[in-house]
């Protein structure tokens, strides 16, 4: 009986708590969406601040950009006039310069061409009275020279007339002497002659008789041939098989008595 | 044996070459199982002859049938293979002369130098006969495995000048 009590008073307890704590859960949520309430504009008000903010400082950034911008350009413009005008005088500098440097080589480059001209025309005057006298020179050499070879010209053409004269007695001297020998050699050589005909005569005797023989020869075997083949056409025709029985018997005879068989 | 020799001498006595011996032979081979293999033969000798008159020509007809009654008479279905072997075998090893002819010669003058040839060569000799038209006015022949040529073209190589020689003294 106690204990069926402290289960009724621990289930009535749960229960309690349950109910409180539901109760607690709606007030809950209630007072939630009553702050949402209140808080909105000012959640508003502050994001449409932050846009005012940060439009402005877009706007104070670009104003201060320009401003850079614009003293860069300056700068640089200012620089560029300055580099200018540099360039200028360094060019106005360096021209004057050029041009004293060349009037200066100008007038030593002259200089030097006029004692050159100088000294070339002394070497070509040199150089012509040295010719001359070489040229006078020359013709003096070539009129002896001339003269010795009028002189030389004689003298072979004299040299020449007495070595024909004496050539002329030798071939006729050696003319002499080579009848004489060619009449000797004439004997000679047809006694030469002669006897080499009379052996060349042996030996085409000797050739025609080979080649008569050979011909002999070679008409017996023609012959001998015509007849051989004129014979043996007369046996087959004209003889009978009897007959030609009885040759061959011959024959075998003639075997016998030659003690083949 | 001795009947194989004396049925040998009997074939050999009007059979004077080879082709002609193989030739009749063959015909007394074919008539004679052609006469033993025929039910109706009643006197097999006689069936046998008339076999071979039938299909032999009239040379090889007249020869075998000459060969007398002994040599059809010893013929039976068992035994004519075995027989007909034996005579071939002892015709084979007869002396042979390969003869070299110019043209085919009568049966007459081949069976007298066949008995002339038997007489002096060796018994039982054959001819091996073969026409060749070049050995005319003689023959040629082989024996003991050699050549010789009796023809009057060999004897005119063998003496040159022979011919010319007559011609000349004829002239």
């Amino acid at each position: 009986m106690n204990s069926y009590f402290t289960v009724e008073l621990l289930i009535g307890t749960f229960l309690g708590l349950l109910l409180a704590m539901v109760i607690l859960l709606v007030l809950q949520v209630r007072t939630t969406n009553k702050v949402n309430k209140l808080t909105y504009p000012a959640y508003e008000y502050v994001i449409e601040k932050a846009e005012h903010d940060a439009e402005k400082l877009v706007q104070e950034a670009q104003h201060k950009a320009q401003s850079i911008i614009a003293a860069a350009q300056q700068a640089g413009a200012k620089t560029i006039a300055d580099y200018t005008s540099q360039a200028k005088e360094i060019h106005t500098e360096y021209s004057t310069a050029l041009h004293t440097q060349t009037e200066s080589l100008e007038h030593a480059m002259q200089d030097i061409s006029d004692e050159e001209t100088a000294a070339l025309q002394k070497v070509t005057d040199a150089a012509e009275d040295m010719i001359t006298t070489q040229e006078k020179s020359v013709i003096t050499n070539v009129e002896k020279t001339n003269q010795s070879i009028q002189q030389l010209v004689a003298q072979t053409e004299q040299g020449a007339k007495e070595s024909i004269a004496h050539i002329e007695e030798q071939i006729a001297a050696v003319g002499d002497r080579l009848e004489t020998q060619l009449k000797e050699t004439d004997t000679t050589g047809q006694e030469l002659l002669q006897k080499h005909i009379a052996s060349l005569q042996g030996v085409a005797d000797k050739h025609v008789e080979m080649y008569t023989d050979a011909r002999i020869k070679l008409l017996d075997e023609h012959i001998e041939q015509l007849v051989e083949s004129v014979v043996l056409d007369v046996l087959h025709t004209q003889l009978t098989p009897s007959e030609q029985a009885s040759l061959a018997f011959k024959a075998l005879q003639e075997a016998k008595a030659q003690h083949i068989l | 044996m001795s009947d194989t020799t004396t049925l040998v001498q009997e074939l050999c006595a009007n059979t004077y070459t080879v082709g002609d011996m193989r030739r009749r032979l063959g015909l007394l081979q074919e008539g004679a199982e052609l006469a033993l293999f025929n039910d109706e033969t009643t006197d097999p000798v006689t069936a046998i002859k008339a076999a071979i008159k039938e299909r032999g020509t009239e040379d090889d007809v007249a020869a075998v049938t000459a060969w007398g009654t002994e040599m059809f008479s010893q013929f039976t279905a068992a035994t004519i293979r075995e027989h007909i072997s034996t005579l071939q075998k002892a015709v084979d090893a007869l002396p042979i002369m390969t003869l070299y002819i110019p043209v085919a010669f009568p049966e007459s003058e081949l069976a007298t130098m066949s008995a002339w040839g038997r007489e002096e060569c060796a018994p039982q000799l054959l001819f091996d006969v073969r026409v060749d038209p070049q050995v005319a006015g003689g023959c040629a022949f082989v024996w003991n495995d050699t050549y010789h040529d009796f023809s009057f073209k060999a004897q005119s190589k063998k003496y040159p000048g022979v011919i010319t020689q007559h011609l000349n003294a004829y002239a």
